[in-house]
């Protein structure tokens, strides 16, 4: 069954053989398909422990809950952005903070994904997927906070304070922008250079848990 | 022996149902895969996919609570660890009182409602 190729490596390895005697005796239909489908993306995100000693890897489902820290700057950049009071220092230095965020997470993926007997491959991809996945939610909640400016949320908050009750873009100007190839292509670009920019600092996550490691005495990698 | 006690299964989220079923499954002696679907059909009329029975005995054997044993043709039985055995053991004691105390308030207002 071509579902079963979507699980990792690793699962495959330690359970297809048996999942296929079980499918084998169990006549499945639609259902048995999705549950399979799920089961794919839950082993693909929880790829830590399949009871097997080569499959400890990076576990995907907390690079994907850590992702949306940095969008969490930004919201809060929107958020003082409405009120006029804010000082633009502070609005300013939610996006350096969304950066920090961004890079410190994926360090930290590379840092846990590493451990003593594993190989330096778990570091880099858990570092470039924590990096994808956070630019692909900030790119989200940027889009989503586009559609709020478009709504009349933020000239109604500034209305409500007393300004001057700016309704911003049309929704039409937004959707042109978000479905621009142009953006899109440099969107594509952008996340490639998530990829690449998140592999090198696990990689760093990697090296800093190594050095821990080296100085506990414990083995580093082989 | 308090409720907390036994939520090492309710960790497992959405998955801690099946957990509970397959372990209750193979409390009775170890089984292969599709022999614990068919007994948890019959415990409860659940029908377990094999997308989730996997996920679940990926996780239960992860933490210890199963073990696999040796492969018997294509099929590989899974037997209760001790350690296993203890957890299903506190989460099943936990429920049993909070189900025999919701029974016993109950019964009050079933009276009642005669």
């Amino acid at each position: 069954m071509i579902i079963l190729r979507l699980y990792p490596r690793a699962w495959r390895k330690r359970y297809e053989a048996e999942m296929r005697a079980v499918l084998a005796e169990h006549r499945g239909g639609f259902r048995t398909k999705v549950s399979l489908l799920v089961g794919a993306l839950d082993a693909q995100l929880h790829r830590s422990g399949f009871g097997h000693p080569d499959s400890n890897g990076p576990n995907h489902a907390h690079a994907l809950s850590l992702s949306v820290i940095p969008s969490v700057f930004l919201m809060v950049q929107f958020l003082l952005g409405l009120d006029l009071g804010s000082s633009p220092d502070l609005v300013n230095s939610m996006g350096t903070c969304a950066i920090i965020a961004v890079v410190v997470i994926c360090v930290w993926s590379g840092y846990t994904a590493h451990h003593p007997g594993g190989t330096s491959r778990s570091s880099v991809i858990a570092g470039g997927i924590t990096g994808v996945l956070s630019f692909g939610v900030a790119w989200l909640v940027g889009i989503g906070l586009q559609l709020l400016v478009v709504s009349g949320f933020a000239g109604w908050v500034m209305s409500l304070q007393g300004g001057s009750g700016y309704f911003g873009l049309t929704l039409a100007s937004v959707m042109q922008h978000i479905f621009n190839f142009y953006n899109f292509a440099l969107g594509v670009g952008l996340a490639f250079g998530a990829l690449i920019c998140g592999g090198l600092l696990g990689a760093l996550g990697m090296s800093l848990r190594s050095v821990r490691l080296a100085m506990r005495g414990l083995p580093v990698s082989r | 022996m308090t409720i907390h006690e036994g939520t090492e299964l309710e960790k497992l989220g959405r998955l801690s149902r099946p957990a509970v079923l397959v372990l209750v499954s193979l409390a009775a002696g170890p089984k292969h895969g599709y022999g614990i679907m068919q007994d948890v059909r019959s415990l409860d009329g659940t029908q377990l996919e094999p997308g989730t029975l996997y996920a679940v005995l990926a996780r239960l054997e992860s933490r210890g609570w199963i073990e696999a044993l040796p492969v018997d043709g294509r099929r590989r039985p899974y037997a209760l660890t001790v350690l296993g055995n203890a957890v299903l053991r506190r989460y099943l004691t936990g429920l049993k009182h909070v189900a025999d105390t919701g029974l016993r308030r109950l019964q009050p207002l079933q009276r009642a409602l005669r």
